[in-house]
């Protein structure tokens, strides 16, 4: 063998060693949840612990509803809220925004996703949560508070202003970059020659993205919407800060709740070897939560 | 570049006196225009003056038919891609009922052109145009021009087939639905008459409602024909059509092109020499942005004023 077919050969396994470690390290993980978890299992069952709303340290009966659910919710009040002005934001870039702005804006965009997450659970902590609480919170009392049967839903029962809805706008703010950057490469990737071609017929702008771009792009939209979810399932400090963190009944909207990374933050240095346990439990719930979802991106992105 | 669209004027000049015997006496001043302008060109003294001298009777009769109206006459067009030029003082009538083949090199402008008579650079920043596009008696390079509407006048086709990732049957629909036509049985009818005018109908008329994506190429092409007829357009821009599509595929779209006439005005840009040969009425010539030669398409090829024209019908450049 001469020595450029030997090199070749090492420089394959040295790729290779790269991308085994990558398997090597999440199969770890997985592992080490699967262990650690085992207790937990032994003690509450699956579907129990999924659907047990308990989490009493003096009892050791912990379950995994609240925090499930939690996170649940606060991924998705921020996926319907930050898609819209994410759609937005990738249409005028690439439709509509003069040459002049591009590039401020979509340097704006990166820099927002560069910012470390614990600088927008201090500014959800500090400025979002006290405007949400003085203004936002009463006026969607008053508005909604009358209904029958949602009205309740919509009260402050819980003074203040950490709670679901503020982790959900904070979450909202910090997977938008990542939704608008993944929607602009879906519609960038729609070749000029069919939207002009919709253009050529007498299309306006906003006819030409509904007959041609977002039928192209649309797989590729809703894909990077599901990847932006999975960011928001996982998001751990800025949602610790502001979701109010209280093992309560969610009667309310704005009602302090908790999340299974809120919960892990908070309790895992002075929890006890049941409740130990009951996070790691929690942790592989949220692993194979992001499994799925982050499958259900791929699949869609790839077709 | 001056000279060349100076030309390009001339030569419609003689196209005309050539219809009207009493003006024959303008011949020596053209043909010495020609001269005096290609002089300072490396190209050899032009051929005009043999073509001239002998025109067979028969070709002079052929010749004698009125030509049809304007439809659209470019006038001094030039255009900037930011500061570049990349047209130059093109002159150029589209006459209608006719077909009209731009011929040329690569880069020569001849794309960029068609590009201007629906204006769409204007999707693009950096690029402004100069000079006049008549339509109606307006000039459609206006600022104020409604570029809505004069796309839905003017259809384009381009190189590569353009589906939308719809039925069959609502891609032809789709241009009817932005002119708010939506009556069904006259958006049926619409769409089984500009179906057949592209010759398809037969060919999907049992898959109307099925993805226009699983056609052929060459069906995907005739259906984006369709779809620009759909709307009646005066003027359909071919740009490059049927370069992409198998010889039988194009012959298709070639037969179909000679029969629109009766309706619709065409522009086709092309690269093959003999497509623009058999189908179009007149053609012009262009060569780095400029208008080298513009004429019936018999003259172009058989009796061309110019001898670069004469060097490029030959496959002698470009």
């Amino acid at each position: 063998m001469t020595l450029r077919k030997l090199f070749n050969r090492l420089f394959y396994l040295l790729t290779l060693l790269a991308a085994a470690s990558l398997v090597f390290l999440t199969a770890g993980v997985l592992v080490t949840l699967v262990v650690e978890s085992k207790p937990g299992f032994e003690r509450f069952g699956f579907i129990k612990f999924l659907l047990s709303s308990d989490w009493n340290y003096s009892k050791e009966m912990f379950g995994a509803f609240r925090p499930l659910t939690g996170t649940v919710l606060a991924a998705l009040g921020a996926v319907v809220l930050a898609t819209p002005v994410a759609l937005g934001v990738a249409v005028f870039l690439t439709e509509l925004c003069p040459s002049k702005l591009k590039s401020p804006i979509s340097l704006a965009i990166e820099l927002l996703a560069a910012i470390p997450s614990i600088i927008y659970g201090l500014w959800g902590l500090f400025v979002l949560a006290p405007f949400l609480e003085n203004y936002f919170q009463p006026l969607m009392g008053k508005v909604f508070g009358g209904l029958p049967v949602i009205g309740g839903y919509f009260a402050t029962k819980v003074a203040g202003g950490l709670n679901l809805v503020t982790a959900s706008m904070v979450l909202a703010v910090m997977i938008l970059p990542f939704i608008a950057s993944l929607a602009r490469e879906g519609f960038a990737q729609v070749p000029d020659v069919l939207k002009e071609s919709a253009y050529g017929l007498g299309a306006t702008t906003w006819e030409t993205i509904a007959a041609v771009v977002w039928p192209s792009s649309q797989r590729a939209v809703v894909g990077g919407i599901i990847m932006a979810a999975g960011r928001a399932l996982g998001e751990t400090m800025a949602v610790a800060y502001v979701i109010g963190n209280r093992h309560g009944a969610l009667d309310s909207i704005f009602s302090p709740y908790v999340t299974i990374t809120s919960v892990i933050a908070n309790e895992f240095n002075e929890a006890g070897p049941t409740q130990m346990s009951a996070l790691f439990y929690l942790t592989l719930a949220l692993f194979l939560a992001n499994l799925v979802v982050l499958s259900l991106a791929r699949r869609l992105m790839r077709k | 570049m001056d000279k060349l669209a100076r030309v390009s004027e001339v030569s419609q000049t003689e196209v005309k006196s050539e219809i009207n015997p009493p003006l024959g006496q303008g011949l020596v001043k053209v043909t010495e225009t020609i001269a005096k302008t290609t002089a300072s060109e490396p190209l050899e003294t032009p051929v005009t003056v043999e073509v001239k001298e002998s025109p067979k009777p028969e070709k002079a009769a052929l010749e004698a038919k009125p030509q049809p109206p304007k439809l659209l006459t470019i006038e001094k067009l030039n255009f900037y891609f930011g500061d570049h030029k990349v047209l130059k003082d093109v002159d150029l009538p589209i006459l209608e009922n006719s077909i009209t083949s731009l011929i040329g090199p690569s880069g020569c402008g001849k794309t960029t052109l068609l590009r201007c008579f629906n204006r769409m650079h204007d999707l693009y920043p950096n690029n402004h145009y100069e000079g006049k596009i008549v339509m109606d008696g307006r000039n459609i390079l206006d600022k104020g021009e409604d570029l809505i509407w004069l796309r839905s006048r003017l259809g384009m086709v381009f190189q590569k087939p353009t589906p939308f990732p719809m039925s069959v049957y609502d891609n032809i629909a789709y241009g009817l639905k932005l002119k708010k036509i939506t009556n069904k049985p006259l958006v049926r009818e619409l769409v089984e008459k500009s179906l057949k005018q592209a010759n398809l109908w037969e060919e999907v008329k049992d898959r109307l409602k099925e993805s226009a994506l699983g056609l052929s190429g060459g069906q995907q092409q005739r259906l984006s024909i369709a779809r620009s007829l759909a709307v009646s357009p005066a003027v359909l821009l071919f740009d490059e059509a049927t370069s992409a599509l198998d010889p039988i595929s194009s012959a298709k779209i070639e037969e179909m092109m000679v029969e629109l006439k009766k309706e619709v005005t065409m522009v086709v840009v092309t690269h093959n020499m003999q497509q623009a040969a058999r189908i179009s009425d007149y053609t012009a010539l262009m060569w780095l942005g400029s208008l080298v030669e513009y004429g019936a398409t018999t003259d172009i090829f058989t009796r061309p004023k110019m001898k670069m024209t004469e060097q490029y019908v030959a496959g002698n450049f470009g």
